[in-house]
Formats: C-alpha cells, structure tokens, sequence
C-alpha cells in the first residue's frame, strides 16, 4: 500500500467507525478539540486501526504523543513500515 | 391479488410503504411540509429570475429555500446538479425513516426507481452557453454530462447509496413520481426486489416556466399577489406555477418488511398508467376515466372504498374541468377531493411522490386537506365534494391522481391502516 | 407548534395567534413561580420526608434520594401539563427490564423533566460537570449517585456503575452529549454501548420529540407544544460480543433511533 493509500483507508475506516464528518479529516484536525474523541473513542481507534491494519498501537508508547490527524497517520505508517520491514528481514 | 394473463396466474406480493423523505418548497424533511400544509400556507413567491426572461408572463414560482448538501459526500456531489441534492436528501430522510442498514441497502434485492421530467436544466443551459459561445467542447467538465443524462437522478442515487439492485429511470413528465412510485411497486409485487426507492424529482428552471408559459397554461394574473395562486378548481384560476422539490418513498414487499420487524407506514394497492392520444397537450376525461377504474381494479377495491381522493388539478383552466368530469363519472359527486397544487405549486416530477407521502399522513391523521386559494369553484368543477377546509375523517383507502403533459395519466391507491392480515 | 397551530379547526387565523401568545406568557409566567415554589418547598421538607421514608421502606439513601426526584419531576409534568400534551409509549412497566441502560436523545434542558414520566424511579442518570453546578440540585444529584460523566475517568465509571447494577438499579445516558441544536442525532458516543457490552446489561433506547419547541437551546421563553417520549424494545446484547461489538451495537441502536425520531415527526 502506498502512503496516500494508508491515509485514505484510515479516514475511512474513522469516518465509519465514529460517525465522523468526511470533510473534517484534515491532518491538522486536532483529535480531541476538532474531530470530538474521547478517552473511550481512543480505546476503539486502536482496535478499528488494528483490525484495518494489522499493526499493533495497543503498547505503543508513541500512541499518547499523537494529537493531530496528521500524527496518527504517520504513525500508523511508521508502524506498517517496521512491520514490513522485519517481515522481509 | 391475482393478475391473469393468458390463462396463467402469477401471484403477487403485497408492497407496503416504510419510509418517507421530502424536499419541498417549505424546505427539507416530511415534517416541515406537513406542518406547512396542515397550517394551509403557500410557498408561491415573486421569482426575480422570471421577472428578467423577455416574453416570460408569469413571475411567480415555488422554489426550494437554500439547502445543506453537507450530507453529501463531496466526491459523489459533485454529480449532483439541485434535483439530484433534493432526491438523495429526501432518500436520505426515507431510508432512515425505514430503519434500513447498510447491509439491506446494498444488496441485489435493493433498488431505485426514481424519475425526473427532463435531466438538468440548469447544467444543459449552461453547456449550451459555453458550447454555443465557443463553438467548442473545451469548457465541458466531466461532470456535466452525468446531470444532463436524465437518468442523473436515479444514478445519483444509487451512486451515493451503493445501490446495486435495479435501477429504473422513468420519465413521464408530471405523472413521473406517481408512475415511480407505481413501477418500483410492481417490481416488489413481482418478486423482482424486495426493497426500492422511488419517488422524482426536478429543480425549477426558467425553461420548464417557459414551456408552460408558450402553451398559455401559467398563471400570470397574479405576479403582485403570489400567494393568491395556483387556484386548483377556483372560477378565478388561471394556470399553473412551478415549483421544484423531490419526494421519495421507500417501498418494501410485505414479508421483507415483517421479518426486519420495520413500522409499516401503510400499503399500496393498485396503480395503473396509461396514454390519451387525443391530445398531446391536455388529456381528455374518457382516458382519465379508463385510468382510475383500472386503478381501482388493480388494488381490488370498490369505487365507494376510496375515502378521500387527491386530484393532480393544477389549476389550469381545462385540466381542472376535465379531472372533475372524469371524477364525478367515477366517483360520483360524495367523495372528499382536494388539491395541494394551491400550497406548493407544481413540482413536476416530485408531486406525484410528494402528493403520495401527504395524502399518506392524512389516513394516518385522520385529518384530510383542503385546496387553498379555492374560494368559489366553477361550475363543473363545483359539483364535486372539493374541500374548502380541515376536515377530521378517518379514511381507510384513498387515490392519488396525476395528468400530465404528452398525454400520459396515472392513478395509485394506498391505504394508510394496517388492518389486514 | 403541535397543538396549537392549523389542527383547530374553524377558528379565524388571527384570534388564533393572539390565543397563542396569550398562552405564551401565560406558561412563561405559571411555569417558572410553581417550579420555584415546587423546589423551595421540596428542599424544605425533604429531610423530614427522607426520615419518614428511612423508617417505612428501609431502602438505602441513594434510592430514597432517587424516588425523591422523581416524584418532583412528577409535580413538574402536573405543573406544566395545561401547556403540553404528553404522550408516553412503550413504558409499560413489563417491558421496561431491570437493570437497564436507558439511551435517549437530547433536545432540551428539560428532557429529564419529561423522563420521570417512565414508571420506573430507580435510574441513575449520567450527566455532564454544568448540571452538578446548580447548587439546589446538586446535593440531590450526588445523594442520587448521579455520575459527571465529563469529570470521571472512564475507569472510575466503570466501577460506579458495576456497584448501581448490582444494586439492581438503572442508567440513562444521553449518547449525543449534548443537546442538539437542529434535531438531528449527530454523533453518537460509544460509552453507554461499552457499558452494556462490559455488563451485559440491555438497551432500552428512548425516543423523545417535541421538547424543542417547548425550549430549544439558546431561547429562554418556553412555548407550549407535544412531546413524545417513546420507549422503544429492550435491545439484547446477541451478536454484539466481538471486540467492537458496542460500536455495532450503537450504530444499531442509533439506526432504531433514528427511524422512530422520524415517523414520531411526522
């Protein structure tokens, strides 16, 4: 998948999970004040990202330095990155 | 209900109705139009774009208020031109009305069936212009074409829904959204879907003003007075004033509806369509005459069932009187009959639909409408039982009529009291 | 406006509208003085009556305190009854399950007013920091075992709920977090449906239309009107178990929702 690709599954899989507005999926939307997250919601974006993803946020300790849109794609990028690149180590 | 057809019986299902959405001239959502109706208001307005138009008589007209399209996702709005926006947020507030999830929506047994009288005015006029002007093709965006077509509507719809079943596109001008409603229906009764959405469509346009203004058939007596017209009936009246909105039903066969255990909003009984060759412009009572008993013998109900019926009278001259002869020489003189063309005008494609959903709350309210701006009804006319007020009945079955234009008319039958079973 | 516009027939339009706003001020000013003197009074005699009830049922205080309020939201609904028509479907005693999670929507500071209509007294409801504020109530409110949603985590939440549903009592959250200002559901919060996944308790979802017009957010004259309250079915928690069940479970419910907002409309 190519990075542009990881970002619009994302997006998509928030917009239909939480219900969200699909022209509010700005990377510089802030989670909490902008798209309207709660602590619960962030307990379910880690399994919705999991199940569309396969990578795994849950111990993640970049997790809580994500704010924006924006972070959490990259991070989940990141993830998926690593994720291949130990697979085809 | 059996239909014979050489000797060999198919048996139909039964099509009920679960959801409701409209946009009207008194904005979106069913609610807003009945309110608007019940409290017998008029959405007629001075339409400056009419004033401006060389050689147009009449400067009034019904439009839709400014609308939210937010709903909409942007990539598939883009297709849209204004009727396709009214018809998915009307199919936006039916489908939630029925409570269908994703799953029942997309699937082969769900589908659409939803007309308008011409595709897109607004868009051809402004293709033209850049067309004409240039003598080239280069302005053409790739999205014109898709709300030209006039199957936009439909497209639309099933684009934006993920519709995959059937996808139905009739176009009969103003009997358009009774004959939707009336084709999706028999698709269900067939057992060809099991879910459709249906209904029309249209967005006003100097153009369709135009037409009816060339054929002497606009109200023009009336520009410093809007809300005194349309005057369905009225010895005073003098045409009809377009208006523009979308009503959408969603239909559903019987046992389909029962097993998701959906609110049963009522039933359709019978339809039936056909063709007045006598003349293109108006039709004559005889084929309006044919079109309702066929109704009647569809829906397998007596004429002395039918409660309350609502005429298409538009407030033309001619077309009143003939639905009136054509009522009294099937209906006789004691049936309740109004119009609600005096409140919204003509929506064209939409009044088939939207008359349905309105006539629909009567039964359920046991409230029936009158005609506004009829204050003395002309002499033929005058023979019916035309409602002048609110009147508190509790109707079982009614019909719902619409004549239109090319010499098309159509009849449905629904009945609002789940009772049989 | 419900009762008062277009259905009452044969009356001339204009001796209908001053009718209307004669009724207006009417409420505005009956309405405001008995719910005062309601709670003046209330708050004076609830310890005698909170002795009273100690000594003849022997229910532990929170219930005390909750039978309390609902019984004042009681004299609310007489108070306001000449101005709004009232109709309760669905609240049959028999189907309304215990413990439960009631969810309804919001449309209107006064939608908890409308809820002590339900038979069933023993509900703890979840609400935001502001209400707990208003320092008449709020001693109730913590008697009561109301939770502030907005200040707890979800942790602490979670444990207060486990002891009300041990306790065989009711919740009722409203899954908007606010009230909404166009009538539409919006976004629905996963909490409520956590918890019910978590607990394995019901749904009941309740459907309230009208007490928008009665007080919409932002005006601060009441009008009169009808409300609707309907109590849709007990929604069980079969095929909601996987890890996102309650996600699934509140876009259902929010669909059942949705359906019957709409028909109630109409």
């Amino acid at each position: 998948m190519t990075d542009s690709e990881i970002v619009e599954l994302i997006n998509r899989s928030l917009v239909n999970e939480f219900e969200l507005d699909p022209g509010a999926m700005k990377p510089e939307a802030h989670l909490v004040e902008g798209l309207g997250f709660d602590s619960l919601d962030f307990v379910d974006i880690v399994v919705v990202l999991q199940q569309a993803f396969g990578v795994t946020l849950r111990e993640e300790p970049r997790v809580r330095e994500v704010r924006t849109l924006g972070d959490l794609h990259r991070l989940v990028i990141d993830k998926k990155r690593e994720l291949e690149g130990s697979r085809g180590a | 209900m059996d239909f014979n057809r050489n000797e060999i019986s198919v048996p139909l299902r039964r099509v009920v109705i679960t959801g409701l959405g409209a946009v009207t001239p008194f904005g979106c959502g069913v609610p807003a139009m009945w309110q608007a109706l019940v409290d017998g208001r008029s959405a007629v307005r001075h339409c400056p774009t009419l004033a401006g138009v060389k050689g147009l008589r009449t400067t009034v007209a019904a439009g839709v208020p400014e609308v939210d399209a937010q709903s909409i996702d942007r990539k598939k709005r883009r297709y849209m031109s204004k009727m396709s926006i009214y018809a998915m947020i009307a199919a936006q507030e039916a489908v939630q009305m029925a409570g269908l999830t994703p799953e029942q929506l997309q699937n082969d047994r769900t589908g659409v069936c939803v007309g308008s009288t011409t595709g897109s005015t607004v868009e051809t006029e402004s293709l033209f212009l850049q067309v004409l002007k240039e003598r080239s093709i280069e302005g053409m965006k790739s999205t014109h074409f898709f709300k030209i077509m006039s199957s936009s509507c439909a497209a639309n719809l099933a684009q934006a829904l993920g519709i995959r079943g059937r996808l139905l596109a009739p176009s009969a001008a103003c009997a358009t959204g009774t004959i939707a409603v009336g084709l999706a229906a028999e698709s269900i009764a067939l057992g060809k879907q099991d879910v459709m959405i249906c209904g029309g469509a249209d967005e006003l346009h100097v153009l369709t003003v135009g037409v009816f203004d060339t054929l002497e058939a606009s109200s023009r007596a009336y520009n410093d007075r809007p809300e005194m017209t349309p005057r369905p009936f009225d010895r005073q009246r003098d045409g009809i004033v377009c208006g523009e909105g979308a009503g959408l039903v969603i239909l559903e066969s019987l046992e389909h509806a029962r097993a998701r255990k959906a609110d049963i909003l009522g039933e359709v009984c019978g339809f039936a369509v056909n063709s007045a060759p006598e003349d293109i412009a108006n039709p004559g009572p005889d084929s309006m005459i044919r079109c309702m008993i066929q109704a009647l013998a569809e829906a397998g109900v007596g004429k002395e069932q039918i409660g309350y019926l609502n005429a298409h009278a538009t407030g033309t001259i001619q077309g009143d009187m003939t639905e009136c002869q054509a009522i009294e020489s099937v209906f006789g003189r004691d049936v309740p009959v109004s119009s609600l063309k005096g409140h919204m005008g003509h929506t064209m494609a939409a009044c088939g639909a939207l008359e349905l959903i309105a006539t629909l709350l009567m039964l359920h309210r046991g409230l029936l409408l009158p005609t506004r701006n009829l204050e003395e009804p002309d002499d033929i006319c005058g023979r019916l039982n035309l409602l002048t007020e609110l009147a508190r009945r509790q109707v079982d079955t009614a019909m719902s009529n619409n004549f239109a234009l090319g010499g098309v008319n159509s009849a449905i039958v629904i009945s609002g009291r789940w009772i049989r079973d | 406006m419900g009762t008062y516009t277009g259905e009452a027939i044969g009356v001339q339009k204009r001796s209908r509208k001053v009718a209307l706003w004669m009724t207006i001020v009417l409420m505005n000013v009956w309405v405001p003085i008995l719910m005062l003197l309601e709670t003046v009074v209330g708050i004076a005699i609830s310890p005698v009556l909170l002795v009273v009830w100690l000594l003849v049922t022997r229910w532990p205080l929170a219930r005390i305190v909750r039978h309390f309020i609902w019984m004042y939201g009681r004299v609310w609904l007489w108070i306001v009854s000449p101005f709004v028509r009232l109709r309760l479907t669905g609240a049959e005693p028999g189907r309304l399950v215990q413990p439960s999670i009631y969810v309804a929507n919001h449309l209107s500071f006064f939608d908890i007013f409308f809820l002590s209509a339900m038979p069933v007294f023993d509900v703890v409801i979840c609400l935001r920091s502001w209400p707990f504020k208003l320092a008449w109530y709020a001693p109730f409110m913590r008697f009561a075992q109301y939770v502030d949603v907005e200040r707890l985590p979800w942790e602490q939440i979670v444990q207060k709920m486990g002891q009300i549903f041990d306790d065989g009592c009711s919740v009722l959250l409203f899954p908007q977090g606010h009230r909404s200002r166009d009538g539409r559901l919006g976004r629905f919060y996963s909490g409520a449906f956590k918890l019910a996944v978590q607990f394995q308790v019901p749904i009941i979802p309740v459907c309230i239309s009208g007490t928008n017009r009665m007080l919409p957010p932002g005006r601060r004259w009441m009008a009169p009107t009808d409300v609707q309250l309907e109590y849709l079915e007990p929604v069980g928690l079969t095929g909601f178990q996987t890890a996102l069940g309650h996600i699934e479970l509140r876009k259902h419910v929010k669909r059942l929702m949705g359906a019957c907002l709409a028909k109630n409309r109409c």
